[in-house]
């Protein structure tokens, strides 16, 4: 079974890469499935459509290295699929080099920052929503 | 390093992670019973009429459970749904294997169809969100549901053809009591597999919220509405050329020994649709505009002609092109919804299918009795044609061009709030091209919203440069070995 996988990974990898670089970036612009829920931004009939329907609430003061922040940080790491915690544990929390974590993973470099992207702004909503709970409390 | 390199070295990829995936659907689809199972019922005493009420609790059953289960699906497992599925499968074959009389055989159907409302909208759903973790985007989808479908659609050929070797060797009965292993062995597949997490939601919803966020997503959502109907109706069509089509053969007299092939080739087509699918860029309006013809060309072919070879031609090619569609279909529905209503939005589409083809194929059987098979042909024609023009109607509408039409606060080639925060870790890593730098830090400079977000991210990374971090051991990471 283990040539067949291979074989198929190759084949997708292969039609991978759009054609022309523009297109590269373009292509994230429309549908797709969105980094931050589409239900934050406006839609075609609002006076702003892709603008923010409301802006991202302030965070209060913020200490990374903070006890309930770092807290707040282990747990919702670990609610991170497998791979989008490796990328983001050795882009973010080690330093690693974005050609070294690819390759350790087996992903283009595209896959390598999309899967950073939507890791970091995981991370960053549920953090939020976890420390505005404790700050209700 | 090349790619194939990479692939080889890396334990969890994608390929790998898919593979208990695709050897359980292979085997789910070894259902040995199905090329006799007519014969078998006439064996236990159904005549036309209780095949027709069997049919009708079957269909009963399956759009009753599918939402409900597509729900519990985002909300449970996904994975255990499957596994729920088999077991389904395998208490149905038992039962239809161990029935000497009518309504045993009904019950075993009606338990069949927990195994069809289960499964359908599940594994799409798996694959979708899987192919998201393990590489960031959707684009890969169609590529993967394609090779799932050409894994399943083998095995249902080769099954087809071992139950009717394996039937005419010893009797139909044992053709059921043969399929029970191969489920088994799926169970055990399935419970390998290491299923996406992204559905789960970061804190319990409550089940009515949940229920309402689904059907809302399928009801409000205009561009959701047009893709669920497109969906839909290419499911109706493929039933119907399923369900109809040996009709055509019959009309025409065909030899009995030519209904074994036909019916190959027609379940082959499942499987190369999929492998077609990750050949062609369906993202080319050329492509998509030469599916959206060809589909009510075959359909009136398909009608129009009185030869035996164009009629079976005809219908392969048509079943084919529907394949290829339903894949399409499937990945622009899963681009519009979000992960934790994906399995239950997905089955929507099977109960609207199932509501469609229900009046469908009483009018098209009512017109077939009377007019004959041939002329109620255009019944088909006709959704053919609805599905080609709501298939080009999904690939001009996601044109940028079309949407700078109607939206002239925000012409596509400007960078808005949406955009933005799709590119803020190619802008940290300063990879953006110079132009499209410009605009980013462009658009920051003046909208709070998005400096506010740049800035929340920036904080998230400073936690994680503080966090007492380390990678997963590779050694421990779970990559079933074989």
């Amino acid at each position: 079974m283990g040539w067949l996988a291979r074989a198929a990974a190759n084949t997708a990898l292969r039609g991978e890469e759009p054609r022309n670089r523009f297109a590269r970036w373009t292509a994230r612009w429309f549908a797709r499935t969105p980094t931050v829920a589409g239900s934050r931004f406006q839609d075609a009939g609002e006076p702003f459509p892709r603008h923010w329907r409301r802006f991202p609430d302030p965070w209060p003061v913020f200490d990374p290295a903070g006890a309930d922040v770092q807290d707040a940080l282990a747990d919702t790491i670990g609610e991170l699929p497998a791979t989008w915690r490796e990328v983001v544990i050795a882009r973010d929390g080690l330093g690693r080099d974005a050609d070294e974590v690819r390759e350790r993973l087996g992903l283009t470099a595209r896959q390598q920052r999309a899967i950073l992207n939507r890791a970091r702004a995981m991370l960053a909503e549920r953090l939020a929503h976890r420390l505005a709970a404790e700050g209700d409390r | 390093m090349s790619a194939a390199l990479a692939v080889a070295a890396a334990p969890r990829t994608l390929a790998r992670r898919l593979v208990p995936l695709q050897v359980a659907m292979g085997l789910q689809g070894v259902i040995l019973w199905v090329p006799v199972e007519k014969l078998f019922m006439t064996q236990i005493g159904f005549t036309p009429r209780s095949v027709a009420i069997m049919a009708a609790a079957y269909a009963a059953v399956v759009p009753l459970l599918e939402v409900p289960s597509g729900i519990l699906a985002d909300r449970w497992s996904r994975n255990r749904i499957m596994v729920c599925a088999s077991i389904a499968l395998l208490a149905s074959s038992l039962l239809g294997g161990l029935s000497t009389n009518v309504p045993t055989y009904i019950a075993a159907a009606m338990v069949l169809g927990v195994y069809f409302a289960l499964s359908s909208g599940t594994v799409d759903s798996i694959v979708y969100d899987v192919v998201l973790e393990e590489t960031g985007s959707s684009e890969q989808y169609e590529t993967w549901i394609g090779r799932v479908r050409l894994v399943e659609s083998g095995a249902f050929v080769a099954s087809a053809l071992a139950g009717g070797l394996l039937a005419g060797w010893s009797s139909a009965r044992l053709t059921y009591f043969a399929t029970l292993p191969f489920v088994a062995i799926a169970v055990a597949a399935f419970l390998r597999f290491d299923e996406p997490r992204l559905n789960r939601a970061a804190e319990p919803v409550a089940w009515r919220a949940h229920v309402a966020l689904t059907y809302r997503t399928m009801i409000r959502e205009p561009g959701v509405r047009q893709v669920m109907l497109l969906a839909a109706l290419v499911g109706l069509l493929s039933q119907a050329v399923f369900e109809f089509g040996p009709l055509w053969l019959i009309a025409l007299a065909a030899p009995a020994a030519l209904f074994g092939p036909y019916w190959a080739a027609i379940v082959s087509t499942l499987g190369i649709g999929g492998y077609l699918t990750s050949k062609v860029n369906l993202d080319r309006r050329v492509t998509v505009s030469l599916l959206a013809l060809a589909t009510p060309a075959a359909a009136v072919a398909l009608t129009l002609t009185r030869s035996l070879a164009a009629v079976i031609a005809a219908q392969t090619v048509l079943a084919l092109l529907l394949a290829v569609i339903s894949i399409r279909a499937g990945k622009l529905l899963h681009d519009g919804v979000p992960s934790n209503v994906r399995a239950g939005v997905s089955s929507g589409v099977g109960t609207l299918s199932w509501m469609l083809f229900l009046p469908f194929s009483l009018v098209f059987g009512w017109f077939a009795h009377s007019h004959g098979v041939r002329q109620a042909g255009w019944f088909l024609a006709a959704a053919a044609l609805l599905v080609g023009l709501l298939l080009a109607a999904s690939a001009f509408q996601r044109r940028p061009t079309a949407l700078a039409a109607t939206d002239l606060a925000a012409p596509p080639d400007e960078l808005a709030c949406k955009e933005l925060v799709e590119l803020v870790a190619d802008y940290l890593d300063g990879v953006l091209p110079p132009d499209l730098k410009h605009k980013f830090q462009q658009h920051r400079a003046g909208c709070d919203g998005c400096t506010e977000y740049v800035r929340q991210i920036g904080l998230t990374i400073r936690a994680l440069q503080q966090a007492d971090l380390q990678l997963t051991p590779r050694a421990q990471a779970p990559a079933p070995d074989r």
